[in-house]
Formats: structure tokens, sequence, C-alpha cells
């Protein structure tokens, strides 16, 4: 069954802000809420729609917010991947 | 050690009943925004009366709101602060900001900056329709996509750009974009400003601005349309400040340029995080060489819990609670 890890997050949110790869891993911060990342409301659309892209998983609006951490996240989106 | 400095946001920042939880609970923070209101007369009177309503009769992303209570705001929050002993090393406004970051540099008095803005909301009121969106890409990724009478209207972030013009260019260029895969949300405005569509609002400002009595600033000012630092010069020049409706506000350029000149405690002073989470993406802040903190932003919109968080931030600034 696919799943999303924390580092393909990263890859895709990456892109999303345009960051280099000196941008600490999303491992090692993945219990820090987005807006303490950086990430505001439309880098984390344009999250939402490539996990949409790429895993087909899509989130109800208003569901991915600032105040979420990568690995709930990660978590969210496996859950739907199993249950689809 | 950092030096503080002070980012004070603007259109886009606004939410319905913002900074109104800090006014019902902290009395210094009532009595300068009453200031503000007071100086903008029997128009202040009614500001206020529909801020604080619970049913306004004119949505928060109207102009005629958000830019007078963005910049109340910004201002009161900004006073408070040096008030309760903060000196405050630089100040960078985004938009409306730049405004109250000239009132508290000492640009403009009061009643002046009233007058500026009261033009300028009644002007833009007169404006096309027409509003500002934010995308998902770089200003260059961006430019094919402009339609005449729009108009790159900030760089926020390397992949952030938004634009700005009247709605039915706006519309087809934000068609065109999704089109492409681009990603994009509203900028809540009632007004395209930053756009070509607003020239005929910078013209007649011109005359107003030259009018009025213009300063140097006491507290150096990042200026949001250069990237750079205010100069004397610039600062008493009306015409810069008669175009700061269509030119476009170059944000990251000026972070980049301030975090460049050495370690910044960067402090959010207006409604919500806006700048804050744009400056955390910055490699500066990630890294911890600086450090960004809003003052009364929180992830969702929170009047009630301001007082709460000011309190925080204050403690955090070893500043008097007040």
């Amino acid at each position: 069954m696919r799943q999303i890890t924390l580092r393909e997050l990263q890859d895709i949110m990456r892109q999303c802000a345009g960051e280099d790869e000196s941008a600490q891993p999303l491992e090692q911060v993945a219990d820090q809420a987005f807006d303490e990342l950086g990430y505001d409301s439309l880098a984390l659309l344009e999250t939402q729609t490539r996990i949409k892209l790429d895993y087909g998983v899509e989130l109800s609006e208003n569901e991915l917010t600032q105040g979420m951490t990568p690995r709930q996240l990660v978590d969210m989106v496996n859950t739907l991947l199993q249950t689809a | 050690m950092p030096r503080p400095a002070l980012l004070m946001p603007g259109q886009g920042a606004q939410y319905p009943g913002m900074g109104t939880g800090l006014y019902r609970d902290l009395p210094a923070f009532a009595a300068l925004m009453d200031e503000v209101f007071r100086a903008m007369g029997t128009a202040g009177a009614e500001l206020r009366s529909e801020w604080l309503a619970a049913d306004p009769a004119f949505p928060i992303d109207h102009v005629g709101r958000s830019q007078p209570l963005l910049f109340a705001i910004d201002y009161a929050l900004g006073r408070l602060l040096i008030d309760l002993g903060l000196r405050p090393a630089v100040l960078l406004g985004h938009s409306i900001g730049e405004m109250a970051a000239a009132l508290l540099a000492g640009v403009f008095d009061l009643d002046s900056v009233v007058r500026i803005l009261q033009h300028r909301v009644h002007e833009a009121d007169r404006a096309p329709a027409g509003g500002m969106a934010a995308v998902s890409a770089s200003a260059a990724e961006v430019a094919p996509y402009l339609r005449p009478g729009m108009g790159i209207g900030a760089i926020n972030a390397p992949r952030q750009t938004v634009i700005a013009g009247p709605d039915e260019p706006l519309h087809t260029a934000l068609e065109a974009l999704e089109q492409a895969g681009f990603t994009w949300a509203p900028v809540c405005s009632s007004a395209p400003f930053h756009s070509s569509a607003l020239q005929p609002l910078a013209d007649a400002a011109l005359p107003l601005l030259a009018d009025l009595p213009i300063r140097p600033p006491r507290i150096p000012v990042i200026s949001g349309y250069t990237g750079r630092r205010l100069s004397d010069a610039e600062a008493v020049d009306p015409q810069y400040w008669a175009r700061h409706p269509v030119d476009p506000v170059l944000f990251w350029a000026a972070l980049d340029g301030l975090l460049a000149s050495g370690p910044q405690l960067l402090i959010e002073c207006g409604p919500g995080q806006g700048l804050t989470i744009l400056a955390r993406r910055h490699p500066d802040v990630r890294s911890g060489r600086s450090r960004a903190m809003p003052l009364i932003g929180s992830a969702a919109p929170d009047p009630d819990g301001e007082a709460g968080r000011f309190a925080a931030a204050a403690t955090k600034l070893a500043l008097p609670v007040p």
C-alpha cells in the first residue's frame, strides 16, 4: 500500500516554498506547527494540491491548517490512503 | 544581541474583530487607538463603532475599513512597545504598514498621515473594481500572465508573488495561471493596490503631500519600495509617498537586506502573523541567527486571545507587562 513519508512531504513542501537544500530536514521538526516552520496558507494550499495529484488523496477545505504539524499531516494522509 | 526590528503588516492581514480583544483588555492600547480615531474626526467615530460592532455594515475586506484599521493597529502596537521601553532599531512596513512606520518614525504627524490615508481610501473607492491575489510562483514566472492594467503588487518571498489589477484582467490572468498549474489565493481587498489602475490616485495625492510637513525619520525605516534604508532625501520627497499605491512592495528584498545587516529580532507589530511566517522562511531566521515573533497573531484569527499573547510577547521582550 502506498504511504507518504516525511521525506516525501519535505520534497513537496520545498518545491512549494522554493527553498534550497540548507533548510532543516522535516524529520527533525516534524512536531512543530507549520506556521512556526514558515509555511503560510498559500504554501499549504499548494501542498494540498500536490498531495492530491501525487497520492490521489483529497483533503477537504480547511482541514490542513497552519497550526498542524508535518507529522499530523503525514498521519492524516496515510489514514486516508488506507481507507481509500 | 539581535536588534529589535518592527514589521508592520498591510492589506491581507485583516480579519474580523482584529485588535478588538486587545482594545477591550488593554487600556493603554485602547487609548492609542482612540487617539487615531479622534484624529479621523466623524469618520473615525464611525470606523470605531463599525470595528467594534458584532454585525458591521461593511465587510472588513473593504479598503475603507481594512486600510485605516490596519494602519491604526500597526501604529498603536508600535507606539505601545516604545512607551513600554522598547527601542526599535529599524521599522519595515508592508504597504499601508509603511505609513504606520512613517508616523512612528516622525516623518509625518498623526493629522497628516490621517489626511493621506483618508484621501487614499476615498480615491481607491472611485478606482475600477479590482483586487489582488497571491500566487505561489516567482515574479518572473507570473510576469507573462499579466494583462494591461495589471501589475506585480508585491514580491513577498522568492515563490510568493502578489498580482493586482481590475477584476476582468485579474480573473483572466488567474484562470490562465491555474490552468498552467500555479496555486493562488486571494489577498482580500476591494481595490487593486499596487497596480497602474491606481495611477490617478497617485497623481491626486501629490499636491496634498506637497502641502504637508515632512521630516527625515528619527528611527531608521527600510523602504518596502526600494528594499533599502529610506534616505532623508527620499523621506521628504512627496513623490516617494504618492507612488505607494501604484508601486510594487518589494518585501522580500527589504527583509533580505535587513537580515544581511546583522542579527535581528523581528517583531510583527500588527494583526496576524503573516510577515512573521514569511520571515521564518528566510535562511537567517531558519538558522537562528535572527528571530521572528508575532505580537498578537496566532495560527487562526482569535481576538479574545490577543491580550494574553501580547503579555507573553512583552515578557519575551523583557518589557513590563501592562
